[in-house]
Order: C-alpha cells, then structure tokens, then sequence
C-alpha cells in the first residue's frame, strides 16, 4: 500500500502543466535579451523569475525578515516592553466607551 | 452624548458588503471579493465594525498569524524569547474605514479591537505587525507606539505586552 501511495506520488511530482502568457513584442524582446544574457532558455527563465518572486510574495504573507539591528531593538522591546503611550492609553479607553458586546 | 453603540463581528455569509467604499479601492476589491474566501480557507480572519442605526459596515481590519523572523542575536537573549528565529506574532493587514465615517475616530477603534483579539487568542502572540500603506498610515501606528523597521519600511510592530499595559492603566 505505502509502494502504491509512493509511487503516485511520484507521477504527481514529475507531471508538468503549462501556463501561457501574452507580452507586447517589445516586453518580449526584453526577456528574450535578459534570458541570452545568462545563457538560458526564455521558458526556464521565465519559470525561474516566477518561482523565485512567488516563494518572495508567500513568504511576505507569512513573516518579516528583520535585519541584525533591527532584531536587537525588537528583542529589546519584545522582552522589555516599553510603556504604552497616552495615544493608546486614550484609544483603549475610548473603545471601552464606544463598543459593546 | 456618545454611546457604547458600535460592535465589532467575524465577516459572514449574510454579510451585505456591497456598500462599502474607502479611499483605496484595492481595500475594496479585497472586501468584496476576496475576504470570504480568505475566510473560509482560514488564510485570515476578517472582523467588521458596524454601529447601531447605521445601516452597511463601518469599517473592517484582517488578521492573520504571522511570524517575526530575526537573526544574529546573542545567546543570552534569544534564550528568554519564546522561540527563535521566529517570534509567534499576528499581521494586522488591512484595516479600512468608509469614507463616510472618515475623522472620527474609528480607525483607533479598529486597531483596539485588532490589539484585544491579539492579545486574547489562546494560543500566544508576543508582537502585532502592521502593513502601513502610506506615510500618513506610518504616522498612525506610530502614535500608538508601534516601531518602525529598517529592514521594511512599510511594517511596524508594536509588542503585544505594550497594549496590556495600557488596558491595566485605564482600569486603574
């Protein structure tokens, strides 16, 4: 059973699907330029392009990167937190007026 | 005299959200197309503002659980955070008011209710990250003490510590 479910699997992996895309002759000309540029085909190219810049767009949904200084000062204020303003201190009171349930 | 007469609710089916329009029709795209199905697929959780006597929505926030992902800190440190790299958080993504109900007030109170539900969810969350989509809205976070990023200038977190604090001070 595991055998059979595996070897689906695999079938389910090694199936290709096509996406078709239309670009003016001008946008065209453009990546055929930057695909000769570093020696590969306009399809692996483009595949390329896509899977980098949609890892890029669900990883944004999922998290920020933070760099080494700004790490230390969100470590800083997540284990310390700073005090609350008098803008926050106001709005938390002015929602406890205005909404119910 | 104001009264305790807005309420806040999970987006559902029966929902008529065909009246709502804010300044940024992508927030309204989003509403009107896209939010039930985010819903449903439990990709965010889309809460409404609504006040009594007013018919349509107020204004609505998304969130979603989210990390903070940070590096190169020392080991004294990254041993008294919860995790690391990865810090549990919630993405207040979007956050719209109508532009009838514009100047009141009410984006406080989307954001309060956003910060309440972040701070209440059994399953805890120590930052609340913010998509801020012009400087006006980073000046709006910043108010309320959210802190901006070098390394993305449209995020801002505020800990989720900090808005407790400010729940005990109006007890007091």
């Amino acid at each position: 059973m595991a055998a059979t479910i595996a070897s689906e699997s695999r079938i389910q992996e090694t199936r290709r699907e096509r996406i078709e895309a239309r670009l003016t002759v001008d946008q065209k000309a453009l990546v055929a330029r930057a695909a000769a540029l570093e020696g590969v085909s306009i399809s692996s190219f483009l595949v390329q392009r896509a899977l980098d810049s949609a890892a890029r767009t669900v990883e944004q949904h999922e998290l920020v990167r933070l760099s080494a200084k700004d790490s230390q000062r969100i470590a800083e204020a997540l284990l310390g937190p700073p005090e609350p303003t008098s803008a926050l201190t106001d709005a938390v009171r002015r929602y406890r007026k205005l909404v119910s349930g | 005299m104001e009264n305790a007469d807005h309420t806040f609710s999970l987006l559902a089916k029966s929902d008529d959200l065909s009246g709502f329009s804010c300044r940024n029709p992508v927030f309204d795209a989003y509403l009107k197309e896209r939010a039930g199905q985010d819903m449903r697929r439990r990709a965010a959780t889309i809460v409404l503002l609504r006040k009594r006597d007013a018919p349509g929505i107020l204004g609505y926030y998304t969130i979603s659980s989210f990390g903070i992902a940070l590096t190169d800190l020392l080991d004294t440190m990254r041993k008294r955070l919860p995790r690391y790299p990865v810090v549990p958080a919630v993405l207040i993504g979007r956050l719209a008011l109508d532009h009838q109900y514009e100047g009141q007030g009410l984006g406080r109170l989307l954001l309060i209710d956003a910060l309440e539900r972040a701070a209440h969810l059994d399953v805890a969350v120590w930052g609340a990250v913010v998509d801020a989509i012009d400087e006006a809205a980073i000046r709006f976070y910043e108010r309320f003490g959210f802190i901006r990023l070098e390394s993305d200038p449209v995020r801002l977190i505020l800990p989720v510590e900090t808005y407790l604090k400010a729940t005990r001070e109006v007890h007091e």
